[in-house]
């Protein structure tokens, strides 16, 4: 449950930074809605891969 | 600890394999876990008080993939599966559990009566497999051995039956899909209706691609990522899930400003999952191909045994003939089982088994092996060895570990590809951002008119979100690393199938890859090079006869099994000359003989020996032994009661093909030395004769491993050839220990890799095919990462600005099914290999 919170607030962040620079730019809504899910679903399975080898490090050190 | 092998369905590349090792390891208690996509099997090691079997099974389970069955090995403990018939109820199956469990050396059993299958855990330094039958049977039942490999056949069948299945669902559907796409192109709207351009049309012919077919990656990815795992599954479920649910968004809300009706997502889902499962069925085929010398061996089995039972001759299945049955083959028959010939004499082809293509000549003695075939004559043999211990079955045993075992080139392509699905989500990810933020306006995409390569996407028509997706779907989707896993796999499995055929068995990839660095062969003498069957040549006497001599001389060595005692029994015995027993006998490893008769001490050895017991020898003694060893021949000295009285000299013959086998060696650039106990001229006699020039001689056995660390010591990668029982120590150390003339007993031969044929051309063979076999596994690893790292760039874009060449997911899901197919067929090429005739 902790990680998925990790993962999902990484994926949250991630998306969030995309919608400012999308908007900044004047994207259409379309786009920019497109991209939220796109970018929150690969950051979503970036996280849920990197965090837990992070995790396996920082045990080991 | 306890090692069991278990088989998997549904590996399909390395990651794959990783997936299941990391869900195994992390249950307490395990030790390690070796898994492989191309066998289709896991190798886990586990201490039985901290993890059950079942857990295992279980944590195996929970990943995706299936365990359909397992097989117990070493460690202290093995198992033994059989069927059991005569049970007609349950109290059946009770009193035999009970009947096995007051045997000595049963650690376990559980039979079923339903499915009349019996599961025997023993330790096999107290019982047999034999002992366990005997045990079944006099309770009144019997035992016969399971056909294991039957339910891996069955699975493999089946995998490929649902993916041929799907790969015709795919194309039934995706086919009127690309027509109802292109049906705006060319002529195409004359001949095609045009309800099939309808976009709910094409998403009604979609959804069952998707929902069917399609299906294996999305249910595959979400196990995965259950368990924290990403694996190629991921890749495509992202890819086409993706092209799906824009193709349905663009459907319902045309005007959402996703392209419209003129941009194909149905054809790009369609089309990926097409190409996607298409290489799933080719990659199911060929992993059946690659196996085919299991199973060619495996059909190697007959089917039926004649035997003796009560003065009568009866047809039984040869599973049930047991140990000291009298057994007979007639003319074109196949040898049932292993056995020892008790009358007749035939012609046997021995080819499938060892390679050897002159058949072999059988009479009374000598041993047969079973599934080979009986050409000539009538054969009556004694069976030996039955079931999983006949000399096939431990072939099979062999080769499927060796397949199993990773070599390290394999363990460094399955790190690279687990991280390197990662680094994919990122290349996806981060070609998105560029085309959206950046490369979409910068390159004018919109108004450059060009469109994918192998799609119907016209490229003025998508926005950049769109376009920028479509180019992250590409990526992901050629960045699938299952060449990068068939790369080894494959190549071990052809290269172990094709040694086997030539009846050199090599028991893991270890072996292969560092048989392929040895840049020094140790070959033994007796045995390896010469027959091991010397003669006796010279007798000489000084103060008594040359019988007296050659007589007391055998004398002592009767109760040696040493060949160079036997010559000189043989010798003695030739001359007519009469043997009596010593009195007390001891041999001393490496020196000689001594042996009281009638109390005379009599000493018969080198002159390591009469130096040690302070026994003089003459100049003339000396000279003679000289001339003697400088022709090749071991002489011994023979003293009675302190004083060295005569010589006796034997010879051994070189074997046939030595001197070639030696030359080829040489030719390949490998340095060869010769190791013997025998002093040093007859040593070098020997070695002059056979074209070594390095000779290590006066080793001990005990110093044979010395000799090879000595050598290793001076960065040599050395191969050592000899006896597998006797040097075991050395052939143990050695990088690639080599058993020759191994024979039946296969899986008491220690080195390795194991050649059962009694020839030394076989080490030359097995040297090159190693050589060929890592070869082979380079060029597909080269490939593999070629096709990512070329791939890879096309797909995010790169040669866009240059020459606007696009590819599109649909050719990207091509290029990466062809990728898995090159690999493969590249691997079969290595079945065209043949060992070199000299």
């Amino acid at each position: 449950m902790k990680d998925a919170l990790i993962y999902v607030s990484i994926s949250v962040i991630s998306t969030v930074l995309f919608y400012l620079g999308a908007a900044a730019i004047k994207a259409p809504g379309s786009d920019i809605l497109l991209g939220i899910i796109w970018v929150f679903f690969l950051s979503l399975i970036i996280s849920a891969s990197i965090v837990p080898r992070l995790f396996k490090k920082e045990i080991k050190n | 600890m306890i090692r069991k092998t278990f088989k998997i369905s549904g590996m399909r590349c390395a990651s794959c394999a990783q997936n299941i090792e990391k869900a195994a390891k992390k249950e307490k208690g395990i030790i390690s876990v070796n898994a492989n996509a191309l066998t289709g099997s896991a190798t886990v090691e586990y201490e039985p008080e901290m993890v059950s079997e079942e857990k295992i099974k279980q944590a195996i389970n929970r990943t995706g993939y299936k365990v359909i069955g397992e097989e117990e090995t070493a460690a202290g403990k093995n198992t033994l599966k059989l069927k059991v018939i005569g049970m007609n109820n349950p109290h059946c199956a009770g009193l035999v559990e009970k009947a096995l469990k007051d045997g000595k050396g049963i650690l376990g059993v559980e039979v079923v009566f339903a499915t009349e299958n019996a599961k025997i855990i023993y330790d096999p330094l107290l019982i047999e497999p034999a002992g366990i039958k005997k045990i079944i049977k006099d309770a009144g039942y019997e035992p016969i051995d399971v056909a294991a490999e039957d339910k891996e056949t069955a699975a493999r069948k089946k995998e490929i039956k649902i993916q041929l299945v799907n790969t015709i669902i795919s194309w039934a559907f995706s086919i009127p899909i690309m027509l109802g796409t292109f049906r705006e192109y060319w002529f195409l709207s004359s001949i095609i209706p045009e309800f099939l351009g309808n976009p709910y049309v094409l998403w009604l012919l979609a959804t069952p691609i998707i929902l069917g077919p399609g299906r294996q990656f999305f249910s595959g990815s979400l196990k995965g990522l259950k368990h924290g795992f990403t694996d190629m599954n991921l890749l495509v479920a992202t890819g086409t899930g993706a092209a799906y649910l824009l193709g349905v968004v663009n459907t319902l809300f045309p005007e959402a400003g996703f392209g419209g009706p003129k941009v194909a997502f149905f054809e790009t889902a369609a089309l990926l999952t097409a190409f996607l499962v298409l290489g799933r069925y080719l990659e199911a085929v060929t992993k059946g191909r690659t196996s085919a010398a299991i199973r060619k061996l495996m059909d190697l089995k007959a089917k039926m045994a004649r035997v003796i039972r009560d003065g009568e001759e009866v047809s039984i299945p040869a599973e049930t003939v047991q140990v000291g049955d009298i057994v007979l083959v007639k003319p074109g028959e196949k040898i049932p089982v292993d056995g020892v010939v008790v009358d007749g004499y035939s012609g046997v082809d021995e080819s499938m088994i060892t390679g050897e293509s002159i058949p072999v000549e059988k009479k009374k003695g000598d041993n047969v092996i079973g599934a080979t075939m009986n050409s000539t004559g009538m054969l009556k043999f004694k069976a030996t060895k039955v079931g999983q211990e006949t000399a096939l079955a431990q072939i099979i045993k062999l080769i499927e570990e060796a397949q199993t075992a990773k070599p390290k080139i394999q363990r460094l392509a399955d790190i690279v590809s687990g991280h390197f699905i990662l680094a994919v989500h990122i290349i996806a990810l981060a070609t998105f951002l560029f085309w959206f933020f950046f490369g979409y306006d910068y390159f004018k995409v919109a108004i450059s008119g060009g469109q994918f390569l192998l799609s119907p996407v016209i490229l003025s028509l998508v926005s950049a979100g769109i376009f920028s997706v479509l180019m992250s779907i590409t990526v992901l989707i050629i960045s699938c690393p299952c060449a990068v896993g068939l790369a080894t796999p494959s190549a071990i499995m052809v290269g172990t199938g094709k040694g086997a055929e030539n009846g050199i068995l090599i028991k893991g990839g270890d072996a292969l890859e560092r048989a392929h660095k040895v840049d020094t062969v140790i070959l033994d003498k007796t045995g390896t090079l010469t027959k091991g069957k010397p003669v006796l040549t010279d007798v000489v006497a000084y103060d008594s006869s040359e019988a007296d001599v050659l007589r007391l001389s055998a004398l002592a060595e009767k109760g040696s099994e040493h060949p160079l005692a036997e010559a000189i029994v043989s010798g003695a015995k030739e001359k007519g000359l009469k043997i009596d027993e010593a009195k007390h006998f001891n041999a001393i490893p490496g020196k000689g003989i001594v042996a009281e008769f009638e109390k005379n001490k009599i000493f018969l050895g080198n002159r390591r020996l009469m130096a040690d017991n302070g026994i003089e020898l003459t100049q003339k003694l000396l000279g003679d032994m000289e001339r003697l060893e400088s022709e090749g021949k071991t002489a011994m000295i023979f003293a009675l009661n302190g004083k060295a009285q005569g010589l006796v000299a034997v010879a051994d013959t070189l074997k046939e093909f030595s001197v070639e086998a030696v030359r080829e060696l040489k030719k390949m650039g490998l340095e060869v030395i010769m190791i013997t106990g025998d002093n040093e001229r007859t040593a070098k006699a020997i070695a002059s004769k056979v074209g070594i020039e390095r000779v290590l001689s006066q080793v001990l056995p005990q110093d044979k491993e010395n000799e090879v660390k000595k050598l290793q010591a001076q960065g040599k990668i050395v191969t050592m050839v000899g006896d597998g029982i006797n040097d075991a120590p050395a052939l143990t150390q050695a990088d690639v220990g080599m058993a020759i003339g191994s024979g039946t007993d296969i899986a008491k031969e220690a080195g390795h890799i194991v050649l059962i044929k009694d020839d030394l051309r076989d080490i030359v063979t097995a040297l090159k095919l190693s050589k060929k076999t890592i070869s082979k596994i380079k060029q597909n690893l080269f490939w593999a990462f070629f096709y990512n790292a070329a791939g890879i760039p096309i797909a995010a874009g790169a040669l866009y600005p240059s020459f606007s060449l696009l590819v599109s997911p649909e050719l990207a899901a091509l290029l990466m099914a062809f990728s898995s197919v090159s690999v493969t067929l590249n691997t079969m090429l290595l079945k065209r290999f043949k060992p070199s005739k000299y």
